[in-house]
């Protein structure tokens, strides 16, 4: 049986020494249907919002897409990059304990609050009434396993489930808002439960 | 007893695209249909050492089309009992013998400007007639696109189902550049071969869906550091926005009429299934529960949707029935059952199945509620089915890197579809073009 693929493998191989050399010429007049896509890259291209400040919205609004005033205004100030798991010193919310957390975690498709999560968030909640010029983000994720978007609706499940006990402790409702990224960006991108147990969190982050 | 074999198929560049295929033959089809595919002969092509034969492209293309539908028991090239290139040079006699029932022949000739003409004739052994006989004249450009619609003439001719080797694949990939992740949606044949990006963004891209008629796909943008729903135009690369509500916009679906989408919001309070009227954008709201409900997916009559949700406690697949009151569980089987996919006659359901901290693609049968898995291989999600309902991409991890897999749906076939580096995900298989 094995000897049928070797003769496979081997025309496999006189193909794949030659497709360089093999390249072919644009036919403008034989354009398929991908190829007709594949002329529109560049006009599809999307600006990194990141990259150039809140400026680089405009790239979209010049293209007619409406921008959301949440995308704009957000940038400005935070740093969405950090995922190191505390905030820089100076922005950083203290409690009487001392530095709060500003992840935490949660077992497998579970979001309900542990005795010690709900400590952190009532930490949170005394430091956002004591700054009632701050907005909180509360970026929901999950790990990767299982589908995409029902993990974007487990991230968003855990971010509400902070959201609601912020606003049990009350906080104003207009300084939080809520995002998930379900498995999209993990903090650890390893495979394994170490790596996972790392990723199902929810991120608060101050603006 | 389970035989496999693990082969590097070929490495094969058009432009820039580099493909690599592996095909994993986990055990013989027991119905699969002997056939014998003849090298094509090259009709004086003077093909160079080094240059690719066209002869040759279509030969190889043609045998794992139809080595990877799992519906063929195809005679390895040394083990031909001849290789007539003309109807007058094939002895029958010869070939039943060799239990070979159907016979593939063609021959491949260089016309001027570029141009290649190419006969394909497909005999019945027993009967000892010919079945089908075509010529084409195609650019070279174009040579694996004609071979694919070579296997999909005899998967047709042989089998009565309509071939897919012709469709587009969508599917997002993820490579990091300078510690920054970049995402690009891509377009590909079916094989993998010809990716073509019409998206890319420096935010997470996922979910894609294709239009009934293959000329939009509708996914998930977070280039606004949110979820958002995009339409793109798959020809011109015109896109627009579709949903930007208050929280979640995600898992849109195309209904099979082309008029609408299905899709997941949290606009009132938590994930919900809606339907809207992608014309009016009008919005109808079809769930109403505390729990997730999310990746809904039509029935082909249009009438019903499939969904997610954990309204039990854990992910399980429902159906809610269009103007009716409630929902139908449809999954006992297992703890975590999501991302519904439904064959195109409306019997099978491929769904994510996790068991025993596995997560693999099982298949749901509808009329007896009967649950099978039918991947054996890492982190399983984001079943397919394949417009003629033989075939499943889904997408799993392999060597710590995110990768495409094919499988027949009796699960004995299984091709991985890899690009050279980073991660592959989110396949869409689309649909077949009239």
């Amino acid at each position: 049986m094995k000897k049928q693929w070797l003769a496979v493998l081997m025309g496999a191989l006189i193909l794949g020494g030659c497709s360089s050399a093999n390249k072919i010429e644009e036919d403008t007049r034989d354009v398929d249907v991908v190829k007709g896509s594949g002329a529109q890259i560049e006009s599809v291209d999307l600006a990194d919002p990141r990259s150039g400040g809140v400026e680089s919205y405009g790239v979209q609004n010049g293209q007619g897409l409406n921008g959301q005033s949440l995308g704009g205004q957000s940038l400005a100030s935070s740093d969405l990059a950090d995922q190191s798991g505390l905030l820089p010193a100076e922005q950083t919310p203290q409690s009487q304990g001392g530095t709060l957390a500003n992840v935490m975690y949660f077992g497998f498709d579970q979001s309900t609050l542990s005795a010690e999560n709900q400590k952190i968030v009532e930490g949170h909640a005394a430091f956002i009434k004591a700054s009632p010029n701050r907005l909180l983000v509360l970026e929901g994720h999950a790990d990767e396993r299982g589908s995409r978007e029902y993990n974007m609706a487990l991230g968003e499940r855990r971010a509400k489930a902070v959201e609601e006990l912020l606003g049990v402790l009350g906080v104003n409702a207009q300084q939080i808002s809520v995002v998930s990224y379900g498995e999209e960006n993990p903090a650890n991108e390893g495979h394994d439960e170490a790596s996972w147990s790392e990723n199902r969190r929810v991120e608060f982050k101050y603006r | 007893m389970v035989k496999r074999f693990i082969l590097a198929v070929m490495m094969f560049a058009f432009g820039q695209a580099h493909a690599v295929l592996q095909i994993e033959i986990t055990e013989g089809a027991e119905n699969a249909l002997p056939i014998a595919i003849v090298p094509f002969n090259d009709r004086g092509l003077n093909c160079s050492m080094g240059q690719v034969c066209a002869n040759e492209l279509i030969t190889q293309v043609v045998n794992q089309d139809l080595q990877r539908s799992g519906r063929f028991k195809i005679t390895p090239r040394n083990q031909l009992v001849a290789t007539p290139s003309n109807a007058q040079a094939i002895r029958f006699s010869q070939w039943k013998n060799a239990n070979v029932e159907n016979l593939v022949i063609g021959q491949v000739e260089r016309l001027g400007n570029g141009q290649y003409q190419v006969d394909v004739r497909l005999f019945d052994v027993l009967r000892q007639k010919q079945i089908e006989g075509q010529r084409w004249v195609v650019s070279q450009d174009r040579l694996r696109e004609l071979s694919h619609k070579i296997s999909d003439l005899i998967y047709e001719n042989l089998l009565g189902v309509k071939g897919v080797f012709s469709t587009k694949v969508a599917y997002i990939t993820v490579n990091k550049e300078q510690g920054q992740k970049k995402y690009v949606l891509e377009v590909a044949d079916s094989d993998g071969f010809n990716p073509q990006p019409i998206l890319t963004s420096l935010d997470p891209l996922l979910s894609p869906s294709w239009s009934p008629d293959g000329r939009q796909i509708a996914y998930v943008s977070f280039e606004q550091q949110k979820s958002e729903v995009y339409l793109q135009s798959v020809e011109t690369g015109q896109r627009e926005k579709l949903a930007s509500f208050k929280g979640l916009n995600g898992a849109p679906a195309w209904s099979p009429d082309g008029r609408k989408l299905a899709l997941t919001l949290s606009r009132d309070g938590n994930a919900e299934i809606y339907v809207m009227d992608i014309a009016t954008r009008k919005l109808e709201r079809i769930t109403r529960h505390w729990a997730i409900d999310t990746e809904p997916t039509w029935m082909p009559d249009g009438r019903s949707l499939l969904f997610t949700s954990d309204r039990s406690g854990q992910p399980q697949i429902y159906e809610k029935k269009l103007g009716q009151r409630g929902v139908t569980r449809l999954t006992f089987t297992g703890k975590y059952n999501a991302h519904p996919s439904v064959s195109p006659d409306g019997k099978k359901v491929a769904v994510v199945h996790g068991a025993d901290g596995n997560f693999h693609v099982a298949l749901l049968e509808r009329d007896t509620g009967d649950m099978y898995i039918i991947s054996d291989t890492f982190l399983d999600e984001s079943p397919t089915f394949s417009a003629n309902g033989d075939m499943i991409i889904y997408a799993t991890t392999y060597r710590n890197r995110g990768v495409l897999s094919v499988l027949s749906v009796d699960g004995k076939v299984s091709q991985r579809l890899s690009g050279p580096s980073g991660d592959v995900r989110e396949p869409a298989w689309g649909p077949i073009l009239e």
